[in-house]
C-alpha cells in the first residue's frame, strides 16, 4: 500500500537501491558519481545531472531544492565545490547546505549528495 | 509545488545557501553554525542553540514542533560538552527527536553543525 514513487533504480553495481524517492510533497535523491574515474569537478557535475534528471521525473526540479547534504571525503574539495555549487543553484535564492567530511564507500567515491525538493501533492 | 519559501541567505566561503527553507507544514534549518568559531564546545553548541531558537521564533513555532534534529559533531570528544549544553535546553518532559554523528566539518575550527526540521499544521489552532 505505499505511496512512494520511486525512480533510478541501481543494478548494475554496488546494492540494489533506488536513487530518489516522492511521496506527498516531498521528493529526495541521493548518490555518489556514477564513474567514479572523473575528477571531483566531474564527479560533482555527474551527481548534480542525475539529481536533475530523477526530480524532473518526479515532477520536481531544481527550483524546488529545500537543501542539499553533502558528505565530502577530502573536506580540501570544498573549495572546488563552491563555484559548481553557485552554478547549479543560480541567481534565484539558494536552497540549504550543510557539507560535513564523512568516510565514502569507495576510496575513489569523492562525495555523496542528498537533496530534498518540493513537488505537487500527489 | 506547496509555496516553497527560503529565507537568511548567507554564503559559506563563496557557496551560496539559504539558512531556512519552508514548505507546506515543514520548516527546514539547515547547516546552523556558531557565529563565534573562537569558542569551546560548548559556546558554539549554545550559539547554535540560540540561533535555533530564534528562527524558529521567528517562523512562529517552538522547540516542541522540531520533527528531527541532526548534530553534526567534529569529534565525539565533544560529546559530553554538547549535552551539558542540550540538556540545558531541552523541554525534560518532552525532548526532541535526535542524531547526532562526528565528522570532520568544512572548518577545522567548527565544532558542530545543526539540521533541524519543524512541523505544525498551519490551520491547527
Amino acid at each position: 500500500m505505499s505511496q512512494i514513487v520511486k525512480t533510478g533504480r541501481i543494478d548494475s553495481w554496488g546494492p540494489k537501491i533506488f536513487l530518489g524517492s516522492a511521496a506527498g510533497d516531498i521528493a529526495s535523491v541521493c548518490l555518489t558519481a556514477p564513474d567514479k574515474s572523473e575528477d571531483f569537478a566531474g564527479q560533482t557535475r555527474a551527481i548534480l545531472a542525475v539529481i536533475d534528471d530523477l526530480l524532473g521525473q518526479m515532477d520536481s526540479g531544481n527550483r524546488g531544492l529545500i537543501y542539499a547534504q553533502v558528505w565530502l571525503a577530502d573536506m580540501g574539495d570544498w573549495p572546488r565545490f563552491v563555484p559548481i555549487w553557485n552554478a547549479w543553484v543560480g541567481d534565484a535564492y539558494a536552497p540549504g547546505l550543510s557539507v560535513v567530511e564523512m568516510a565514502a564507500s569507495r576510496r575513489d567515491s569523492l562525495l555523496e549528495i542528498r537533496v530534498w525538493a518540493d513537488r505537487p501533492a500527489a | 509545488m506547496t509555496q516553497l519559501t527560503r529565507s537568511h541567505a548567507e554564503t559559506m566561503d563563496g557557496a551560496k545557501r539559504s539558512l531556512v527553507a519552508k514548505t507546506g507544514n515543514w520548516t527546514h534549518f539547515i547547516g546552523l553554525q556558531p557565529r563565534n568559531l573562537a569558542g569551546d564546545i560548548k559556546e558554539q553548541a549554545a550559539d547554535v542553540i540560540q540561533q535555533l531558537d530564534m528562527l524558529l521564533a521567528e517562523s512562529g513555532l517552538a522547540q516542541s514542533d522540531l520533527f528531527t534534529v541532526t548534530i553534526w559533531l567534529k569529534d565525539m570528544r565533544y560529546f559530553s560538552g554538547l549535552n551539558a549544553v542540550w540538556n540545558g535546553w531541552v523541554d525534560p518532559a518532552a525532548p526532541p527527536a535526535r542524531t547526532c554523528v562526528s565528522g570532520e566539518l568544512y572548518r577545522p575550527d567548527l565544532l558542530l553543525e545543526i539540521v533541524a526540521v519543524a512541523y505544525a499544521e498551519k490551520d491547527a489552532a
